[in-house]
């Protein structure tokens, strides 16, 4: 088991330093959307997920109700179903508490790395390398948010127009950094576009109706090929 | 936000995160999920482009709007090139810093 989370550490290590802007982004934004510092911490240490923290903070300043909020974030994170039905199957021989611990640490990039190797590793590697992997994306997240939440406000009120554009060029990168057949972009636009015309017509928890329209509709009117299940992007090998 | 809720969405998080983990559904109901759901993410991702978007342009001054949506649009087009998040979103960043600096300039000279 050691040497795989050791492994999981070091094949994580470029892409956490890539987290580095995104997690001080969160910091930054919880301290613009008025999150004490306690609070954005406390968002940080205990969702870990950079999407729905985004989207949480986003919402929140445009003072969307706690219900909307709740259904964007389990909505954005609904992808994290998939990736757990995928490693259960690779930590099938571990005991609950263990894979319990795991689930914590199951995010993107942790399971992009880990999934090259649930083939190959036995469960306890397989957990070693999440582990490994988990514990560092989680460490490196939860410390740049503090350093972005101690970000001077003469400076946050300075970037406060420009940071707004950083929710949807994240998404935006996040769904195109994959292979999309048109039926995902017909999804990502229907979602979008029923999403806005419910907010404009004033439908109460537009994200929530949107999304689940357009996702019900499209996982109906289009029966899947296959197998076919969304793959996650590759991630380099350092 | 209240602590208490911040709880909530952890809490709703570490659930999606290992709901399979802990309980093992059977054969017909991980096909369902696979089959009906699959489209979730990229719905979702799309609201949250657009959503963002609209919001941004209802409070930012108009300028800032188009240079937003042509960011947004290119880091979709770079993505889907490069296949990397983060050299998409280094690409629609800096494609955002250019159009806004020299729109800037522009205004300024008129």
């Amino acid at each position: 088991m050691r040497p795989a989370f050791r492994r999981g550490i070091l094949d994580t290590l470029p892409l956490a330093l890539t987290c580095v802007p995104f997690a001080i982004l969160c910091g930054i934004n919880g301290t613009l959307a008025g999150f004490s510092q306690h609070r954005s911490i406390l968002l940080s240490a205990s969702v870990f997920a950079g999407g729905a923290q985004l989207a949480a903070i986003g919402l929140t300043e445009h003072q969307a109700s706690f219900l909307s909020v709740l259904s964007a974030v389990a909505a954005l994170n609904a992808r994290h179903l998939l990736y757990s039905a995928d490693t259960a199957q690779a930590v099938a021989f571990l005991g609950r508490t263990r894979r319990a611990a795991l689930g914590f640490v199951l995010t993107d990039e942790t399971y992009c790395l880990a999934s090259r190797y649930f083939s190959v590793l036995s469960s306890l590697d397989v957990a070693g390398y999440v582990l490994g992997s988990g514990l560092l994306m989680y460490l490196n997240w939860v410390f740049f948010t503090i350093l972005g939440t101690l970000t001077p406000i003469g400076i946050l009120d300075s970037i406060r127009t420009h940071a707004s554009i950083a929710v949807p060029l994240t998404f935006a990168a996040a769904y195109s950094s994959t292979r999309r057949s048109l039926r995902d972009n017909a999804a990502f636009l229907l979602g979008g576009v029923l999403t806005v015309l419910l907010m404009t017509l004033a439908i109460p928890m537009p994200f929530l109706v949107g999304v689940a329209v357009a996702t019900l509709t499209l996982g109906f009117v289009w029966p899947p090929a296959g197998t076919a299940t969304q793959k996650p992007p590759e991630m380099v090998s350092p | 936000m209240s602590a208490l809720q911040i709880v909530c969405l952890a809490l709703v998080t570490y659930l999606e995160r290992s709901v399979f983990l802990l309980w093992r559904p059977n054969a017909s109901i991980s096909r369902l999920l696979k089959e009906r759901l699959r489209f979730l993410p990229a719905s979702a991702m799309g609201a949250l482009v657009l959503v963002g978007l609209y919001a941004n342009s209802q409070t930012n001054t108009s300028a800032i709007t188009p240079a937003q949506c042509i960011a947004v649009l290119s880091t979709l087009v770079c993505g889907q090139i490069v296949r990397n998040q983060y050299w998409a979103l280094l690409a629609g960043a800096m494609i955002y810093i250019g159009l806004v600096t020299v729109g800037s300039y522009i205004l300024e000279q008129a």
